[in-house]
């Protein structure tokens, strides 16, 4: 059987009962998305990789423990490990980490581009390392609505949910990055598309 | 804007989170609305690029992951 076309839910259930190899494609699955929702809000890869570790051992030891009930989606209840334990470090630092890319290297400098052409490679990563920019402006609650809905494909009743506010807050905490993302976009004369 | 097609109408609309009547709604206006077509067309490309930023974590950060259910497990 391919376990590309078994469901998450169905992966946890063999995880549990001790094959380890459906932890395995959980994490291939999803290991971007969750990567990306943390580094996007920590800018540090040494720290994203740390948070990224805790939030599978804890998906880990939850599972065992037999404390997993989400009838939802598996994703998004890793996203939400992952986001509270990113707050805790915010908690415990206190203050929002400054840490950035050196000049010279890069994490984006490191994506998989999907087109072969040379000419499309420049134009994503570009785009690529705008859209990083774009994001890392924003102020720290439109970026987590961003993060969870776009990394985490949770609706906004659950982002409303996971963040302690209404349906409408969070949608207006979306609308505001969206409206502030096109604002420095057309201030910058950025194109998005490389179509 | 069109009355009844709010900013965060748009964006539910956007997310495929509006019910089917709204969904109706916000579809005219956007077909009637030049301005409103134009907003939408810029949220879809910052939708997809926003979409298309995903970064992998070091390939060693998942081996230990791994390595933890390995020598945790209980069986």
């Amino acid at each position: 059987m391919c376990k590309q076309q078994i469901s998450d839910n169905e992966l946890v259930a063999l995880f549990i009962k001790g094959d380890e190899n459906a932890l395995q494609n959980l994490i291939i699955r999803h290991e971007k998305k969750v990567y990306t929702s943390i580094y996007l809000l920590v800018k540090d890869s040494d720290l994203a990789n740390d948070i990224f570790q805790d939030t599978f051992i804890k998906v880990i030891n939850t599972l065992r423990n037999g404390n997993y009930n989400e009838e939802g989606k598996f994703l998004s209840w890793v996203l939400r490990i992952a986001h509270n334990l990113t707050i805790d470090h915010f908690r415990g630092q206190k203050r929002m980490p400054m840490a950035y890319d050196t000049e010279e290297y890069s994490i984006f400098d490191t994506l998989p581009l999907m087109d072969s052409n040379i000419e499309d490679r420049i134009i994503n990563k570009q785009i690529q390392s705008q859209v990083r920019q774009l994001i890392e402006k924003l102020p720290f609650d439109q970026k987590e609505v961003v993060i969870m809905r776009h990394y985490g494909n949770m609706s906004f009743k659950e982002i409303a949910e996971a963040t302690n506010v209404s349906i409408n807050t969070s949608l207006g905490r979306m609308r505001y990055a969206i409206i502030n993302l096109r604002k420095i976009i057309q201030d910058n004369s950025l194109q998005l598309s490389a179509d | 804007m069109n009355t009844i097609c709010t900013l965060n109408d748009l964006i539910a609309y956007l997310y495929n989170d509006t019910p089917l009547l709204k969904t109706v709604e916000i579809q005219k206006t956007i077909d009637n609305n030049e301005e409103v077509a134009e907003l939408y067309q810029d949220m879809i490309a910052i939708s997809k690029a926003l979409d298309e930023l995903l970064i992998a974590p070091e390939k060693c950060v998942s081996e230990s992951i791994m390595h933890y259910a390995r020598i945790t497990a209980p069986y």
